[in-house]
């Protein structure tokens, strides 16, 4: 007996790999996203978002051979620093000389971690804004966990030159040169035509841009959009 | 008793050779799992949908009566989809909903990860996940009904784009 237990011993201690099964780790999973919108006063938003979480739990479970039979023995530990550590989101978000690098709210290392910040800059059309966008999830234990690289980019206020259209109660769809339109609506402007996004996204309807034919209010002209 | 003793000890010395963290360190062992990192702006087809529309979602709704500042962020966010004024308003609405909605899920989930760590079991994420992708799965079929058509294809197109302003990270155990 004492001659099988040595020998599981050595086995045990110079082959590990082959008779140990730990199952649990940290994972870690998290998203980002930037947003930039703007509005009619040339106004521009940018937003970032952080979220997620890290599955895992602080107790280790090992699993070993410990019988001349194959019988297995299992064995758990619990980490004390990962019961006190917490999470902590960064974002760093800049738009010419707003905003900056602000830290959110600590969670515990398996909470859902969610933070956003917006910076609101307001521009010239045409001039050319700065912008860094970063965000990161800190663990007090290990070190940074979610880490992207920062994204660098120009953003410039798109200059269009825009008129109303009129529209169609009845239908709700525009009215061309032409066209008998009673008791027509106005179009309602389109900031998103004017306003921070490079280039221009011009994803609506109601405006037009002022040139004949009258195009419909659903549709935008992106080659009349020029930066600058 | 001594062989026994010495079968402990070795047990204790696989279990740190192995797991190859500092005694007092979370498992945080790299050396199985695996880690996948998407960027967006160069892949944006590995951004899932579910995903996108949260963060989209995350990142435009506000609670009922926001405060003006927050109310013109949302304004200008909202504006890029070129609604209509009337689909707009219910859109705004929707979207309260789903952030008083996810602000409890989250916060449920947050309270039973606290208990489960304490107790050195293991948070029940993947209910999470489910449930987070339901209320997305319901916020959008609840937008369906309540917006033209024509908007919830300038939303849909909309997020679709913003793909390219995304970033992941999924970690999974390697097998």
């Amino acid at each position: 007996m004492c001659r099988i237990a040595r020998t599981m011993t050595l086995i045990l201690v110079l082959s590990p790999i082959g008779f140990a099964q730990v199952n649990q780790t940290m994972l870690p999973n998290y998203d980002t996203y930037t947003t930039l919108s703007g509005d009619a006063n040339n106004n521009i938003y940018q937003t970032v978002v952080v979220e997620g979480t890290t599955t895992g739990s602080c107790t280790q479970t090992i699993t070993v051979v410990c019988g001349p039979y194959g019988q297995t023995c299992t064995y758990t530990y619990t980490y004390q620093s990962c019961l006190t550590a917490t999470h902590t989101p960064t974002i760093t978000n800049k738009l010419g000389t707003a905003g900056g690098t602000t830290t959110g709210p600590a969670v515990s290392p398996f909470s859902w971690l969610s933070y956003q910040t917006t910076t609101v800059y307001h521009a010239s059309p045409g001039q050319d804004v700065p912008s860094t966008t970063q965000a990161s999830v800190v663990c007090s234990v290990v070190g940074p966990i979610f880490n992207p690289p920062p994204v660098p980019e120009h953003i410039a206020i798109a200059t269009v030159v825009l008129a109303t259209a009129t529209q169609n109660p009845g239908t709700g769809t525009d009215c061309y040169p032409g066209e008998d339109c009673t008791n027509p609506a106005i179009c309602n402007t389109m900031s998103s035509c004017t306003a921070a996004t490079s280039p221009p996204t011009c994803t609506g309807p109601k405006q037009i841009k002022d040139a004949s034919p009258v195009r419909p209010c659903s549709q935008c002209d992106l080659a009349s959009y020029a930066l600058g | 008793m001594r062989p026994l003793r010495l079968m402990f000890v070795a047990v204790l010395l696989t279990s740190a050779a192995f797991s190859q963290v500092s005694s007092n360190n979370p498992p945080m062992d790299m050396s199985r799992t695996a880690s996948s990192y998407v960027d967006g702006s160069q892949h944006p087809e590995l951004v899932p949908d579910n995903v996108a529309y949260r963060l989209f979602f995350v990142a435009v709704a506000q609670e009922p009566n926001p405060a003006a500042d927050k109310e013109a962020v949302q304004n200008a966010q909202l504006l890029k989809l070129g609604f209509s004024a009337k689909d707009m308003e219910s859109t705004k609405r929707v979207l309260e909903d789903f952030k008083v909605q996810y602000d409890n899920l989250v916060s449920r989930f947050n309270d039973s990860s606290q208990v489960a760590m304490q107790a050195g079991d293991a948070a029940d994420y993947s209910a999470f996940s489910s449930q987070a992708d339901a209320l997305v799965a319901y916020t959008r079929e609840k937008l369906k009904q309540r917006v033209s058509a024509d908007a919830m294809h300038k939303l849909d197109l909309l997020v679709q784009s913003e793909k390219s302003n995304m970033k992941m990270v999924r970690t999974t155990r390697a097998h």
